[in-house]
């Protein structure tokens, strides 16, 4: 086995291991739909106040699900990723990881690829629960969505990807990654869906990561015009973070 | 600007350190030391907490870059070629640590896999004692379980020198010498040991030779009987390594701060 696969193999069980960073990649954000499905007054009704007829009979709850999933981003990208990082900086584990043959990039690279499958098993999961239980609709394209989100995903996890490079500690990695994450939890509409956004708001939230990959994400869902302008935006993010993590990594 | 120390083919120490300087910023944590090991021999680093001894050993294995002097190790400068020379080290770091939940047998395939030929994982677990231990997660181990391991995981990669830093600290006396016999197989096995200690019954039992650092600087390079000869010149009454130790580095101190005066 090469040290990728092992190191991937590592980080898998160790993720399976870990029931709070579970919760957060697999279950936070399909009991967020259900909080905001079930529990907040006036989501299952229909949606007022908008003009594209893309959202013509769909209901608020609804235009929360594309929102779920940049939930799953950030949660996975700016909070479980950066804190485990830290945390092996914090303990000495890079350090002597450092001492060994294997590179910053194979240790970077396995803790992407189970961040990665992690954030598409939070992502099917969102998308279950609020097609089963909620009643939500199919995305209207599930290529463009599927490649929509692999490309948020690349550019969520290149902006942990900088915390993870540099922060000395779990705790540190989390404080630097939940400021960043509730922030972006703004610009991607979780509590003023995208659509209902205000109109110079929603177009600087297009220039977040975050905010791009909810505009992106609902309008390849809903069948809006192909996003290009906020995919660039998520380009735009997605190789300077992860250049300047690969070239600011520190093993101690 | 580092400099390549130029050694013959059939005298080549394995590990030759010349001149050495390193500094964190304002703070020299090594201002000059030189010492080289030869092939089959365990040498020990001493000197007292802060002297220099874990960045000098950090130098030599090609984790920091050094500002001046001369290194190589096994014929290899460590800042130009550390990827193939972090395969020929082992290192045991004074502390370093692995996830909590990784059991012992687990750590050792994931650092088995980073280097081309690696030891046979059953076998080092009996070597280092820890084969009825091979499931427990780390936070279950004790601190001379950790220490083995910490051992094994720098052997794993079958190298040519082992760097062992502060390897029995926190240990209790039957920890201690199973730690030695075990670094005394490590040696019988061929393997060039560099071991960085404060111990002086560890040096004394385990050292053919060894370097004292003191303020950054080496201030003895001999064998233990040279020490305490030396230390006896001056005092006779210092028989034991122990006291030509305290000695040297006590006169090393009184110089530094007259110097400084």
């Amino acid at each position: 086995m090469n040290a990728l696969s092992a190191l991937t193999r590592m980080e898998t069980t160790l993720l399976l291991r870990n029931p709070n960073a579970l919760f957060m990649a697999l279950a936070f954000p399909a009991a967020l739909l259900l909080v905001q499905g079930f529990v907040i007054p006036g989501t299952r009704e229909p949606v007022t106040g908008i003009s594209d007829p893309v959202f013509e009979g769909l209901r608020v709850i609804d235009l929360f699900v594309p929102i779920a999933l940049t939930v799953v981003l950030g949660s996975v990208a700016l909070t479980n990723f950066p804190s485990a990082m830290g945390g092996y900086r914090e303990l000495g584990v890079l350090r002597r990881l450092g001492s060994t043959p294997v590179g910053p990039h194979r240790v970077l690279g396995a803790q992407l690829i189970v961040s990665a499958a992690s954030l598409l098993a939070g992502a099917v999961a969102a998308t279950g629960v609020a097609m089963a239980l909620l009643g939500a609709q199919a995305p209207r394209s599930v290529p463009l969505v599927l490649a929509t989100f692999c490309l948020a995903a690349v550019a969520m996890l290149s902006l942990g990807a900088i915390v993870a490079a540099r922060a000395s500690s779990a705790q540190n990695a989390n404080g630097i990654g939940m400021l960043i994450f509730i922030a972006s939890l703004f610009s991607a509409g979780v509590w003023t869906p995208g659509p209902l956004m205000n109109e110079t708001l929603r177009q600087i939230a297009g220039f977040t990561p975050l905010g791009a990959a909810s505009q992106s994400l609902s309008a390849a869902w809903y069948g809006q015009p192909f996003p290009w302008a906020q995919l660039l935006v998520l380009l735009g993010w997605a190789v300077p973070c992860a250049l300047i993590a690969y070239r600011t990594f520190r093993w101690r | 600007m580092e400099c390549m120390i130029r050694t013959t083919p059939s005298h080549q120490p394995v590990i030759a350190v010349r001149g050495l300087r390193k500094a964190f910023g304002p703070k020299v944590a090594v201002a000059d030391v030189s010492f080289a090991v030869d092939a089959g021999e365990i040498f020990g680093l001493l000197g007292p907490n802060g002297a220099g001894k874990t960045t000098t050993v950090e130098c030599i294995s090609g984790m920091l870059e050094s500002d001046d002097g001369g290194i190589s190790v096994l014929g290899r400068h460590p800042s130009q070629e550390g990827t193939v020379l972090r395969s020929l080290v082992g290192y045991q770091m004074q502390t370093s640590a692995l996830p909590s939940t990784l059991r012992v047998e687990e750590a050792l395939r994931v650092f088995a896999s980073f280097y081309p030929k690696p030891a046979a994982v059953p076998e080092l677990l009996d070597t280092v004692g820890l084969t009825h231990r091979r499931k427990a997660a780390f936070s279950a181990l004790s601190g001379g379980e950790r220490q083995r391991l910490s051992i094994a995981l720098a052997l794993i990669g079958n190298p040519r020198v082992a760097i062992l830093d502060e390897l029995t600290t926190g240990l209790d006396p039957q920890g201690r010498r199973d730690v030695w016999a075990l670094v005394e197989r490590i040696r019988a096995s061929g393997i060039t040991v560099l071991l960085v200690s404060h111990f002086l019954d560890e040096v004394e039992r385990l050292c053919d030779r060894l370097a004292i650092i003191a303020d950054g600087r080496t201030i003895f390079d001999g064998t233990p009987e040279h020490l305490i000869a030396r230390a006896a010149e001056a005092n006779p009454e210092i028989d034991n390594l122990e006291d030509a130790y305290l000695a040297l580095v006590d006169a090393n101190q009184t110089h530094y701060e007259g110097a400084s005066a």
